[in-house]
């Protein structure tokens, strides 16, 4: 324990933002396949931890008709295959349809890394999720923004998902204790630089961390945290001090969150571009070579810095 | 065939009277006692995962069926109050479909009055405090909870939010997520351990859908106080169905799904209810001409009730008044949207 908070790890943070919140209030129920229940089990009871529901179970939709009575649904969920993100989509769309109204589903999505499916649970559903109208997305890191995160989202009145790559899961870092809530749709400065912006997510931080110490790069990297919505004027900020942006997209697939970025820079920010900005995308899978992406990052970066 | 109140209940005059008053005429044909008292003695309690293939061939996978009816949850025949109620939605219910077919949101013939019949007496069945889940093109059956004609309309037309704050009133979703909504509902209200419960109302292919039959899965393991009426079009698949009910007849459907309801407050789990067309008839989408009573379960009924305490002129009066409703209703909400520029 330091003067700020316990080292604990990343699924750890998520265990004690679901324990605290569920103290707090006593709307939270967890709905899952099994990961953090039994302990929670333990202390809240079966009414309040419903584990043990079969993977195919729509608990999307179960817990957005949980909701509607009060409740505050936390969902432990695996993208695998098209129904739980259908539902996240129907959920968002529902909400919409009835004029807005509250409907505070918490969705924690593990993914990433598992192959023995067939490369199912290995994909983005972030690619999926971020367009998907009246759902947030979120997407922590670091253990004190799991924390923080799923805190955030278990308070928000709107359906929150929040997704957890499966090589965050066993990083230890410093987490606040008691209450610690991350404001969702706000970026993290990872690194403090002058002369280039590098925004990335996901699992892509730790390569663009690697990239930039290996290089001693001069440049800000923002960890967007948070998907749907973006943190533009975040993004705004530091491009006006840098004049130059390099998006590191974790997955192949990934293109809406750049697309939405390059927009919102070249209407709001043309005037102090030095450089176009430019796009990397990165393979978070664990078949990738982690050197080989953090070179196509040092490469896009000394590119730029130099331009 | 049990001899308990409730298999009388499904065997009760408004059923065979319905029947012996329809016209014999090609395709409507009288229901024989025996195609009625199929399985009828088994109850209404039908729980499990329901899959529900082919019409050559439904396999209706039945975890626990009831061994006979249980005369604990017979009410006995509705109320004159209850009757009249019942009628009325039913008229508003049709009224208002038929409002938006003439304002051109359908097509005549094409919507949903076949199925509307079996969901307004389902929803009727329901008390105060029961959650309602229902697909949009049944919202109608809302009435039976409360929402008035106008809001109605004014949600069917997409220009109003389908639900309100207390959570008694949920629609305006796609059929496939009414069931795992509801499952979802049932969790928080078993949790509550009142004696309120959830149901769905869903045309029966939906059973067949991944999403519903696990949610029922989630019900069934987790003895969730659920209650899906599920509405069928086909009268051959009916009849492989143990425990289903006419969806024609609005008094059979009301009890069944009371039944059902009050079953699952007395003992945790959830009930699958299957109404069809036991008989024989043309087929839905086609539409039933005027006065054709015997293809028409809105008419059959009216046309029962006049010669069950109900006299020609007070049913007309009826009629006549929940026209001048609907007429209100549609002419309040066209101003509405007039003055919203929609």
């Amino acid at each position: 324990m330091t003067a700020s908070g316990s080292r604990i790890s990343y699924t750890e943070a998520i265990v004690e933002a679901l324990r605290l919140e569920m103290y707090r209030d006593s709307s939270v129920v967890l709905l899952g396949e099994a990961g953090a229940a039994p302990e929670l089990a333990e202390l809240f009871g079966s009414d309040r931890v419903v584990a043990g529901i079969a993977p195919a179970a729509p608990v999307v939709l179960a817990a957005a008709g949980a909701a509607g009575e009060g409740r505050r649904p936390v969902c432990e969920i695996s993208p695998a295959g098209p129904g739980p993100l259908d539902h996240i989509a129907e959920l968002g769309a529902l909400r919409l349809a009835n004029g807005g109204g509250s409907a505070p589903v918490t969705l924690c999505l593990r993914f990433g890394g598992a192959l023995a499916d067939g490369g199912a649970a290995g994909r983005d559903p972030g690619a999926w999720l971020v367009g998907a109208p009246g759902v947030k997305v979120v997407e922590p890191v670091t253990p004190a923004d799991a924390k923080g995160l799923v805190t955030a989202a278990i308070r928000d009145p709107e359906p929150v998902c929040v997704l957890e790559h499966t090589s965050c899961l066993d990083s230890v870092g410093v987490v606040p204790e008691g209450g610690h809530i991350v404001e969702i749709g706000r970026a993290r400065l990872a690194r403090e630089g002058e002369r280039l912006t590098l925004v990335t997510h996901g699992a892509a931080v730790a390569l663009c961390e690697r990239a930039a110490a290996e290089i001693d790069l001069d440049a800000d990297i923002l960890d967007l945290r948070s998907l749907q919505p973006l943190d533009l004027d975040g993004v705004l900020a530091s491009v006006h001090k840098t004049g130059k942006l390099l998006i590191v997209e974790p997955t192949p697939s990934a293109a809406r969150i750049t697309a939405e970025l390059i927009a919102g820079i070249w209407e709001q920010a043309f005037e102090h571009l030095d450089a176009p900005p430019r796009r990397v995308r990165v393979d978070d899978s664990e078949l990738a070579d982690p050197a080989a992406q953090a070179e196509a990052i040092m490469e896009a970066s000394l590119e730029l810095v130099d331009y | 065939m049990t001899g308990s109140p409730l298999a009388a209940r499904f065997l009760s005059p408004p059923r065979q009277s319905v029947r012996s008053t329809a016209p014999a005429q090609s395709g409507a044909v009288a229901l024989p006692m025996s195609v009625m008292g199929r399985d009828r003695g088994e109850g209404v309690r039908v729980v499990g995962s329901p899959r529900i293939g082919d019409e050559s061939e439904v396999t209706l996978s039945i975890g626990a069926v009831m061994a006979e009816a249980d005369s604990r949850f017979d009410r006995g025949a509705p109320s004159r109050a209850e009757r009249e109620a019942l009628l009325r939605n039913l008229l508003l219910a049709r009224g208002l479909e038929r409002a938006l077919v003439v304002a051109g949101h359908g097509m005549p013939g094409a919507g949903p009055s076949h199925q509307l019949t079996a969901a307004v007496s389902a929803a009727s069945a329901l008390e105060h405090d029961d959650r309602l889940f229902l697909p949009h093109d049944l919202i109608t059956a809302h009435l039976t909870r409360g929402m008035g004609a106008e809001e109605l309309l004014a949600a069917r037309l997409g220009a109003a939010p389908a639900t309100d704050a207390s959570g008694r009133l949920v629609a305006g979703i796609a059929p496939g997520v009414a069931v795992p909504l509801a499952a979802g509902a049932a969790l928080a209200l078993q949790a509550d351990q009142g004696s309120r419960l959830a149901s769905a109302v869903v045309e029966a292919e939906w059973l067949g859908d991944a999403a519903t039959a696990r949610a029922l899965e989630l019900a069934r393991d987790r003895a969730l106080p659920l209650v899906v009426v599920a509405i069928g079009s086909a009268s051959s698949a009916a009849r492989h169905v143990r425990g289903a009910v006419d969806r024609d007849q609005p008094e059979v459907v009301l009890a069944a799904v009371r039944a059902a309801a009050d079953s699952v407050r007395a003992e945790p789990g959830p009930a699958v209810l299957y109404c069809a067309p036991l008989a024989e008839r043309t087929a839905d989408s086609e539409p039933a001409p005027e006065g054709a009573s015997g293809r028409d379960a809105l008419r059959s009924y009216e046309h029962w009730l006049s010669s069950h305490g109900f006299a020609r002129e007070e049913l007309s009066g009826l009629r006549s008044a929940v026209i001048a409703h609907v007429k209100a209703a549609g002419d309040s909400l066209g101003e509405r949207m007039k003055e919203a520029g929609r």
